[in-house]
């Protein structure tokens, strides 16, 4: 049996009797305390607080009247609003399984016994330390419809140039690219990490037995990296949903609104000089993308029960 | 754990998956020149915008602007980073950074550490309640709570110091779940020892459980230093009052790319400064980023 | 990771609803205007001795103007010894963000520079120092009237109009020569027709590679409002008369849209030239993607800087197209005090100092921007830089009607502007004329009526 190494068994562990007993409730307020009081002031208290204020109409310069249920009505009638969801929906779904398709391909590739291949993963990883705004800032470069890397590139190879900043589909593609560039190293990481658990002997069983590598990967492989998808598929749908640095380091939302995703609107609607400064409104739409990432991940939960239990079952 | 950490360590000797060790030679030859191949391929692709990254930094602005593509420098030049460094307190921003990353990662490694030895080692009643209460707001997207944070840093008079971005930023979680973690796994009989030969929680923890950790405090304080040097959204609302307060981050977008527009030399150059620090960092310590990041999901 | 603890689903959600009825908050309701300080108009006109320190917020939108301010607050200090003048540059993404946020959070700087489509804002949320006692009936009188009336709002005044400037057209003359365009015109009564400029940037366009374009216009972001200067120059309004209501869509407006359309089409103009873009009309320039822009005369010193400026040759300033009539954009700033400054009598001398005629002549040479004093506007400047493309400027400043004025400092004039951004960022890039005309008067009849 192979423990996955994200898998973490010691919970389970602390079930078996506790010897440390003698604690007084003291000690442990002690210890606690800190991080209760940072969490608590600096986290759950704003969350109470955007709920209070998405109820509010507020401006930039502090002018707040009660708007009741208005923000909310606002936002579902607001057609930027609906086109910002959309765009979020694009760029995580062109993102997420794509980058993790990648990631897995370039692990099985790396995995394997292949002369530097520390350095090839290294590199491959590197752009994940690079902050999403220093990764926006250099697409914006590369993808410059005037000077860029990248059309200079098409242009040298006889192809014709892109227009990446004017044209929407094509700025969300180039921000699309860059993010894979950016998180494809995370995913090879836990795939990486997750084929160092599968036994190279069940493998070859299947080999004897007349598999292809294909069939062995297909139907051996990958259930085994089951784990490693989930892991990688609940932390990348949250990401690519709450994606805001590098879209803003790179595009600013444009042109018009098609690059424009739903944090980066909310950022726009409450703190963007050339936005409208409505900071109840934005607060609203800041609630929804909380209820939101909250439902993504109790349905990827319940999935994910599901499956083990399944695999229990077996 | 080991397994993870195996995965960047230099000649792991791990049984390779996908050479079968029967096959003929030849194909067996070829299919790793191949997959050699489609390796140095991907890598370069992956490499090349950081390489283009440094290359732009050192160009003269009219290569940068010269029709034509040129993979290598014509003309060498430090102009550009000469100019910003002329035209605003980068220094100061680098300080900032620095000292912001600084101060964060010791408030949070330290609440993370003692939060985590509590949930992990330690009774009390409505344990479990308060660690999913605490272990939700994971779940808050940071710019869903930007405009009450705001309002809250004003209420506190915290606002208009970088203390307004240190205090709300070392309000994290996911620490104290990778300490938990870690703490679960060391053995209480060590600890029960130290507690028979008369020594309080604290001490206990200290002179016992922490000498444990080095590892883990690896980990938490890369992790939160890597998080803290890179963080936007929030300083770019709490910072934006006065220049001399920027991070780079924020001086890079707001003042670089605000008035440099498309004199992406500079741009590029003051960007570079930026990822250095981290880089090298990463270079040093690859072994726990890769620990920790695989853990974390980068946030 | 997540699966193997002991963290149940609901437990999860518990906890994150549990967290929200931890607290449950009152806000209070807070909707002041402006208030007047109090003191009829030059009771306080009388200098007298100040003294302290206050903080002087400004954006610098080139190195003369961050030049001005540094000497005119140097001159002020040796003025008034025992006073300290703090300088705080910002940059202009995000300045006005962030002296809103220091005004809530109670603190912001003394003083700041606001442009004149912005300032009603912070007059109508009583966030400005009342400056009519300051200034006598003489005093107020210096100023060309349209100014001085973009700083007053019912009767008093908010601040100080400290400069102006407006757009007009640079070109290089060597891409002119070789699209065979021969005489450019030199005089304000000579300026292109619409016409005559559609007929230049054909030819330019002819002449040009498809990677560069004939020229770029200055209407990106805050700028949006300069596209309006081609409804005045059609002979159209924003505003009806009264500034209670909207006067798009009209014959004139629709004429404008639809010739800023052609721009697109034809490409005259780079695709990126829009609204929403990083890429502002001089960096087109500057990267010769463009032989020809419409620049603020404030980048000048830009344009002409030996080492980081124009690289691509000789060239030379124009003026604006018209139509109808001729027309210009209002641009510029007043320089306002923020009711909350602990010492407004010395905040109130700093102003008085900045628009004394030297200090503004001084400051307008230095940042290549037009005074906004009588008595400085009936001649050109001694420019430094460039004082042959200045002159030009400050003739096509005459353009800049009083229906300009009155519009672009209406209270409601930012969020005029933001509208103006998101409909035209979509109006230019193809959504229909009249459809984009009406979702404009939508919005400008929201901001007047707030």
């Amino acid at each position: 049996m192979t423990t996955h190494p994200l898998r973490i068994p010691a919970a389970r562990r602390s079930r078996t009797p506790f010897r440390v007993r003698a604690t007084s409730g003291l000690a442990a307020s002690g210890f606690l305390l800190p991080n209760v009081v940072m969490l608590g002031v600096f986290t759950l208290f704003p969350l109470v607080y955007a709920f209070v204020i998405s109820f509010q109409s507020l401006d930039s310069l502090g002018w707040t009247t009660w708007a009741g249920f208005g923000n909310y009505v606002t936002m579902v009638t607001d057609p930027v609003f609906w086109q910002s969801m959309a765009n979020t929906g694009v760029f995580t779904l062109f993102t997420v399984p794509v980058g993790m398709a990648l990631g897995l391909g370039i692990a099985v590739l790396l995995n394997g016994v292949l002369p530097g291949r520390t350095v090839f993963r290294s590199i491959i990883f590197l752009p994940l330390v690079v902050s999403g705004v220093a990764t926006g800032v250099l697409g914006a470069w590369m993808f410059d419809q005037n000077n860029g890397f990248i059309d200079k590139m098409l242009q040298a190879i006889g192809l014709p140039s892109v227009d990446w900043q004017s044209n929407g589909t094509w700025a969300l593609t180039a921000i699309i690219l860059v993010t894979l560039w950016q998180r494809v190293g995370f995913d090879m990481l836990i795939y990486l990490a997750g084929l160092q658990g599968v036994d190279p002997a069940v493998q070859e069983a299947a080999r004897v037995d007349g598999a292809t590598g294909w069939q062995s990967f297909r139907y051996i492989t990958l259930p085994l990296l089951g784990p490693s998808t989930f892991f990688l598929l609940i932390m990348n749908l949250i990401y690519s949903f709450q994606v805001f640095d590098t879209v803003w380091a790179m595009t600013r939302g444009g042109p018009g609104y098609s690059t424009t995703t739903i944090v980066s609107y909310a950022y726009r609607l409450a703190f963007d000089e050339s936005g409208p400064s409505l900071l109840g409104y934005g607060a609203a739409v800041g609630v929804a993308i909380y209820l939101i990432t909250l439902a993504i991940t109790a349905v990827q939960w319940r999935l994910n029960t599901r499956r083990e239990l399944a695999e229990q079952g077996v | 754990m080991s397994s993870l950490t195996d995965v960047f360590e230099v000649g792991s000797d791990l049984p390779a998956v996908t050479a079968p060790p029967r096959a003929p030679r030849a194909k067996h030859g070829r299919l790793l020149w191949l997959r050699i191949t489609v390796a140095v391929v991907i890598t370069v692709v992956m490499a090349f915008p950081l390489y283009w990254m440094l290359l732009t930094a050192f160009s003269t602005r009219a290569d940068l602007y010269a029709p034509g593509l040129h993979l290598w420098p014509r003309h060498l030049t430090l102009d550009n980073f000469i100019q910003p460094f002329r035209d605003f307190p980068v220094w100061r921003w680098f300080g900032n950074s620095l000292f912001i990353t600084v101060m964060t990662t010791i408030i949070t490694v330290v609440c993370n550490l003692l939060a985590g030895y509590a949930f992990a080692k330690l009774r009390f009643r409505g344990r479990n309640a308060l660690f999913l209460v605490l272990l939700s707001t994971m779940m808050i997207p940071p710019q869903a709570i930007i405009v009450p944070q705001f309002k809250l840093s004003v209420g506190l008079g915290l606002y208009g110091s970088l203390w307004s971005v240190i205090l709300p930023e070392s309000a994290v979680i996911f620490g104290v779940f990778l300490a938990r973690q870690f703490f679960i796994a060391i053995p209480d009989e060590l600890i029960e020892a130290a507690r028979v030969d008369g020594a309080g929680q604290f001490r206990a923890f200290r002179s016992v459980v922490l000498p444990l950790c080095k590892p883990l405090l690896a980990v938490l304080i890369l992790l939160t230093f890597m998080g803290e040097w890179n963080a936007f959204g929030w300083p770019l609302v709490a910072l934006s009052g006065d220049q001399n307060q920027f991070t780079l981050p924020i001086g890079i977008v707001a003042d670089l790319q605000g008035q440099y527009t498309s004199n992406y030399g500079a741009i590029m150059a003051i960007n570079l400064l930026m990822i250095l620090p981290i880089v090298i960092l990463f270079v040093a310590f690859q072994k726990y980023f890769v620990e920790g990041l695989a853990r974390s999901g980068l946030k | 990771m997540l699966q193997s603890t002991t963290i149940t689903r609901r437990g999860l959600l518990a906890g994150a609803l549990g967290a929200a009825a931890v607290a449950s908050l009152a806000a209070c309701t807070s909707t002041p205007g402006p208030v007047p300080a109090g003191g009829t108009a030059g009771s306080k006109a009388q200098a007298k001795k100040v003294t302290g320190t206050l903080t002087f917020a400004f954006w610098g939108g080139s190195d003369g103007e961050t030049q001005g301010f540094a000497e005119v607050k140097k001159r002020f200090e040796a003025a008034n010894p025992g006073t300290t003048i703090v300088l705080k540059t910002l940059p202009y993404a995000g300045f006005f963000s962030s002296i809103d946020r220091g005004i809530v959070s109670e603190t912001a700087p003394d003083l700041f520079r606001v442009d004149y489509t912005s300032i009603g804002k912070y007059i109508s949320h009583g966030v400005l120092l009342d400056v009519t006692p300051y200034f006598s009936t003489a005093e107020t009188e210096a100023f060309l009237p349209a100014f001085w009336n973009a700083v007053k709002y019912e009767g008093r005044a908010w601040g100080v109009p400290h400069q102006t400037d407006t757009t007009a057209v640079v070109y290089n003359k060597a891409a002119f020569a070789s699209a065979g365009i021969g005489a450019v015109p030199d005089r304000l009564e000579d300026a292109w027709s619409w016409d005559e400029f559609s007929d230049v940037a054909s030819k330019l366009r002819q002449s040009l590679p498809a990677s560069k374009y004939p020229f770029a216009y200055d209407w990106t972001a805050a700028g949006a409002y300069r596209w309006s200067s081609f409804v005045y120059q059609a002979g159209g309004s924003l505003l009806t008369s009264d500034l209670k209501k909207p006067a798009v869509p009209s014959a004139a407006s629709r004429k404008a849209l639809d010739f800023t359309k052609t721009f697109f089409e034809k490409k005259w103009v780079p695709a990126n030239n829009t609204i929403k873009t990083t890429v502002y009309s001089d960096n087109f320039f500057l990267n010769q993607t463009v032989p020809m822009t419409f620049i603020g005369d404030f980048l000048v010193p830009e344009i002409a800087d030996k080492t980081n400026g124009y690289q691509g040759g000789e060239w030379a300033t124009t003026f604006m197209p018209q139509d109808e009539t001729a027309a210009s954009d209002l641009g510029g700033n007043a320089i306002v005090a923020w009711k909350g400054t602990r010492n407004p009598d010395l905040a109130a001398a700093f102003l008085k100092f900045l628009v004394s005629e030297d200090a503004m002549k001084r400051f307008c040479e230095l940042a290549t921007e037009l005074p906004t004093l009588q008595s400085l506007a009936d001649s050109t400047l001694d420019y430094p830089i460039r004082p042959d493309s200045l002159a030009v400027f400050t003739r096509q400043a005459t353009t800049i009607t009083d229906t300009v004025v009155k519009e672009t400092t209406v209270p409601g004039f930012a969020s005029i502007s933001t509208t103006l951004q998101d409909q035209l960022e979509l109006g230019l890039r193809g959504t229909d004329t009249d459809a984009t005309l009406r979702a404009i008067a939508s919005g400008i009849r929201g901001a007047v009526a707030a």
